[in-house]
């Protein structure tokens, strides 16, 4: 039994047939004459059929590719799931650097810099929780 | 001393998955089969013709293969999706800007030394100490995530790459088809095409109708060669699972990156 690849190249193989005829014709002193209606109406048939071959190949592989690609989702749901948990310890730092920042302003005594400080971790910690 | 975590370079592999994911992600090459099925019907005789009892048994085939063609194209650009979407993952966990908490480790560190937490004879500044004890046990588990994705998924990665690389030849083949059917429709359309001026607009339209076509079939084709090095990357990815930044691995890589962005500039053209 033929395997897609084989369907795919016969079609391509089937193409180049109905190209040759085309450029047969084209090559003639005059390409229009009805003398050439059969070999037009061959080259017509021939492209169908290459499309019906190519189509095939598709066909084919409808079963393994649904297949592949559910069990790919599934291997690619977990691996986001660790994406974002790594992703989470670099927010986890960010709000650690900010908690730090504020008992930094509160020990200096600034108020406008603590009050600052503060609005940032509100900031942070509201990024955290929409994400 | 200096303590500067080494995290692995991993920027070879989140290209080339990047470039990957830009390569197979929105493309409307299994979408365009469905358009190439139609014409096939439409491009089968010219209705003014009297068809021979084979080409209406060809027509009645290609009517049959157009309505199959929405449920096949929409089970190969679900299945490219979830390819797309695997190089997606890939490239974020392979991106530097994954691990480096360069910023959060500078900021906490001054932050220590301005509340005196730490002393002014620190032999390693406070930055680069939360830096080190972060970072490396950052970039093992990252690593450790990329590996077992790599590894996981190859099978199936290998398997779509393939049928999907075939099956976008096969595409292409289709608008080859629709190209050869357009010359041979128009030039058998009686009336015009038995005066001289008459056959020149029917080969006018011939070549138009053929032009659009070729630009598809370029286009499926593309995709095709996009797939066939993400498939050769996802190889070369498995078998170095364990030491993806060595030169010879990430040379090979920023090759097949380069050829998928190639191939990509002539599939969205």
């Amino acid at each position: 039994m033929a395997t897609a690849a084989q369907l795919v190249d016969l079609a391509d193989s089937l193409n180049g047939y109905a190209d040759e005829i085309d450029s047969f014709i084209g090559a003639q002193s005059n390409p229009f004459s009805s003398d050439f209606a059969d070999l037009r109406a061959w080259e017509g048939r021939i492209a169908g059929a290459a499309n019906q071959v190519a189509a095939l190949a598709i066909e084919m592989l409808v079963d393994e590719i649904a297949a592949a690609a559910s069990d790919l989702s599934g291997k690619v749901a977990i691996a986001q799931g660790q994406l974002k948990e790594i992703e989470a310890v670099g927010r986890n730092l960010k709000i650690a650097a900010t908690i730090l920042s504020v008992a930094e302003a509160a020990a200096t005594g600034d108020p406008f810099a603590a009050v600052k400080s503060v609005d940032d971790l509100a900031c942070q910690l509201q990024a955290v929780l929409q994400a | 001393m200096v303590l500067v975590a080494g995290c692995t370079d991993l920027a070879s592999v989140a290209d080339f998955a990047r470039c990957g994911a830009d390569a197979t992600g929105a493309s409307d090459v299994f979408d365009g089969y469905v358009a190439a099925e139609a014409n096939a019907v439409r491009l089968a005789y010219p209705p003014t013709d009297h068809p021979t009892p084979d080409e209406i048994r060809g027509r009645q085939a290609a009517v049959a293969l157009d309505r199959k063609a929405p449920a096949l194209a929409a089970g190969n650009q679900a299945a490219l999706d979830t390819l797309s979407l695997y190089l997606t993952v890939l490239g974020k966990l392979a991106s530097d800007g994954l691990i480096d908490v360069k910023d959060q480790a500078n900021s906490i560190g001054a932050s220590l030394n301005a509340l005196g937490a730490t002393s002014a004879a620190s032999v390693v500044p406070a930055g680069n100490l939360v830096q080190f004890l972060v970072s490396a046990p950052l970039d093992a588990w990252r690593n450790r995530a990329v590996g077992n994705l790599i590894q996981g998924a190859n099978r199936d990665v290998l398997l779509l790459c393939a049928d999907l690389s075939t099956d976008a030849r096969a595409v292409a083949a289709a608008w080859g088809s629709d190209i050869q059917a357009a010359r041979s429709y128009y030039a058998r359309i009686p009336g015009p095409a038995s005066d001289i001026r008459g056959s020149m607009l029917m080969m006018a339209l011939a070549n138009q109708e053929a032009t659009g076509f070729a630009a598809n079939q370029q286009k499926a084709k593309a995709l095709g060669a996009a797939l066939d090095k993400v498939c050769s990357g996802q190889k070369l990815l498995y078998e170095n699972v364990d030491k993806l930044d060595l030169a010879y691995v990430t040379a090979t890589l920023n090759g097949y990156s380069a050829e998928i962005q190639n191939a990509a500039k002539v599939r969205l053209k």
